[in-house]
């Protein structure tokens, strides 16, 4: 997770001050959530602390940088995209057919290996500024669900 | 530099040809050594810009650790030849990921691991360079690159021109001794022969060698004007033993003949002074006989004394207007004795030439003619003829005696000359010299001639008019 914002740079406007936090969010049940968590503890994003936030109103996603999506946000998934749509919030999720919908990246198991899709539509409109040499890695999917 | 003056010209030769190859060669090496150097250069360039941009690409493969990717990423580098190798480490120096191209050498072996990751670097060994190359991202150092391109194309060229310069060479050295063979054929053996031509002069004297080469160029010239001196120098240094052994021949004669009468003298004188006052008639001959052997010594002495003024170039002559036939009768007239002696008869034919002359030198002339006839006259009768013809008048003296061989008959007339030995008939052997001095100083010629018959004939022409001398 860590590795995908050294790759991914973030509008100057995104965080309200030099030492503000890097917020990550979370919705939904997800395996990650205690990585997450001792990721905060020990590291750092862009040079800045790390604050875990646990989603349940979609008004919190506001101030988030990160928005981790679990399977169980199925139906409520256009909704939570419709919030962060068109904002620098880089939004990850687990679950197949989620980046075809909108989300940003899409983690997916190949062959015991973790790779990911990227919506780079969606990807565009967010603001955020991938690097090529992620999207060389990722794969690219057209986002059907916004047609 | 005292030795290159002693060398040979065929080895200062040589030696300035080779230095005339030898300096495109050098310049031919630095630009080879440049050459090679930029390619040196631009191999390394090369394959620094490779690696480079693979660590770009491949930090993301390390980020995410992912291998597959990173050798997908590794393999863009099979369209470059010269890479034989790209290897990815970790962030703590293990394998990564692996490409092997074509070129990589059998039996290199790809580190499995590097201790310290290296910083950025580049070297060449032997055919090989070798790049190291951090790969780094936002500030994060996930691995190291290396990569090996191969340096053949160097090689190559460096072969090339070893190739180039060992035939260069093999040319410059092969021209070289063709040069030299040339120059010894067209310079040095020819300049040798006229040395030892010139070596065998010194030390045998023999002035009739000469050079054998002929050919049109500078020694050719060099030979022919050499042979041309050992020709003049050998005729000179023949003249000039002539010309000693004339004189050494002439001081003998001279010697002899002052001698005769000398001791003529001495005998008479010892003679007449244990004569008896009463013997008058034999006092009267003995007076007579040292009267004659005076004149005979006046005569050989004044004889060395017209040589020494002809010699010394100060025959003068004193010019009067006279006839030429009353002079050479009373001549005649002066041998009456020694004609009786002799037997022979003169016939005087005389018509008056008149001219303007030396009496003195004239009658020396004449005298000598005379005398000559009657010397080698051989008792025969002798005629002596004076005639004008137009400017000039003609003396001619003819006897029939032994007369002189055709050979001889312009040498008579050089200093010490004489056409028959010494010791049958006396004399220095300068009247004839003398008489022809004194001739051409009246501005004539004299020539001796064959007679018909027998003898010979001498004639003297000379100018009628004073002419001015040029």
């Amino acid at each position: 997770m860590e590795r995908f914002t050294r790759f991914i740079d973030w509008p100057a406007g995104a965080f309200a001050s030099g030492d503000a936090p890097f917020v990550i969010g979370v919705i939904g049940e997800t395996a990650v959530t205690p990585h997450l968590r001792r990721m905060a503890q020990k590291r750092t994003i862009k040079g800045r602390t790390i604050e875990i936030r646990s989603i349940v109103d979609l008004e919190e996603l506001d101030g988030c940088h990160l928005v981790f999506i679990g399977h169980d946000v199925t139906p409520a998934l256009d909704e939570v995209l419709a919030a962060t749509g068109r904002r620098p919030v880089l939004t990850v999720a687990d679950t197949p057919g989620f980046a075809e919908r909108g989300v940003l990246i899409n983690l997916y198991l190949d062959r015991a290996r973790v790779r990911f899709e990227v919506n780079l539509d969606a990807a565009k409109r967010s603001g955020l500024k991938f690097s090529a040499k992620l999207l060389k890695l990722g794969r690219i999917v057209p986002a059907k669900a916004r047609q | 530099m005292t030795g290159w003056r002693r060398a040979s010209i065929r080895s200062k030769a040589i030696a300035l040809l080779l230095a005339g190859a030898l300096l495109p060669l050098t310049v031919i090496s630095a630009l080879a050594v440049r050459d090679v150097r930029r390619i040196r250069g631009r191999i390394v360039d090369v394959s620094t810009l490779l690696a480079s941009i693979v660590a770009e690409y491949s930090a993301v493969d390390l980020a995410f650790e992912d291998p597959e990717a990173a050798e997908k990423s590794l393999r863009g580098l099979a369209a470059v030849d010269m890479v034989q190798a790209a290897v990815l480490y970790d962030g703590e120096g293990k394998r990564f990921a692996t490409y092997t191209g074509p070129g990589l050498p059998r039996g290199a072996v790809i580190p499995a691991a590097i201790e310290v990751p290296p910083e950025s670097r580049a070297k060449v060994a032997g055919d090989q360079v070798e790049v190291y190359r951090p790969v780094e991202y936002d500030g994060t150092r996930w691995g190291t690159l290396l990569l090996w391109s191969s340096a053949a194309p160097m090689r190559d060229r460096v072969n090339e021109y070893l190739w180039g310069m060992a035939l260069v060479t093999f040319a410059v050295v092969a021209g070289c001794l063709i040069m030299a063979i040339l120059l010894r054929r067209g310079i040095t053996r020819p300049i040798l022969a006229v040395t030892r031509v010139a070596q065998r002069l010194a030390e045998e004297e023999d002035y009739e060698i000469r050079v054998a080469h002929a050919g049109p160029d500078e020694i050719g010239v060099l030979a022919q004007a050499f042979n041309r001196m050992l020709a003049e120098t050998g005729r000179r240094q023949r003249e000039t033993r002539e010309a000693i052994r004339a004189r050494d021949d002439f001081l003998t004669i001279a010697a002899h003949e002052l001698k005769t009468p000398l001791t003529s003298l001495k005998l008479q004188q010892q003679f007449l002074a244990g004569l008896p006052p009463e013997e008058s008639e034999t006092r009267q001959r003995g007076l007579e006989l040292v009267d004659r052997q005076i004149k005979r010594l006046e005569k050989l002495v004044g004889d060395l004394l017209d040589v020494s003024r002809i010699t010394a170039g100060r025959l003068e002559l004193e010019r009067s207007e006279l006839d030429l036939a009353p002079l050479v009768r009373e001549v005649v007239h002066r041998f009456e004795r020694d004609l009786a002696r002799s037997g022979s008869t003169v016939t005087v034919t005389t018509a008056p030439v008149t001219g303007t002359w030396d009496p003195l030198r004239l009658d020396q002339v004449v005298t000598n003619l005379v005398s000559n006839a009657i010397k080698y006259g051989a008792g025969q009768p002798i005629d002596v003829t004076v005639e004008a013809a137009g400017a000039t008048a003609r003396l001619v003296v003819r006897d029939r005696g032994i007369g002189i061989d055709a050979a001889d008959l312009e040498r008579i007339f050089g200093r010490f000359e004489r056409a028959v030995s010494m010791y049958h008939f006396g004399g220095m052997g300068l009247g004839l010299y003398i008489t022809r001095q004194i001739v051409e100083a009246h501005g004539g010629t004299i020539r001796a001639e064959p007679a018909p018959t027998a003898g010979s004939i001498f004639i003297v022409e000379l100018p009628r008019d004073v002419r001015p001398h040029p």
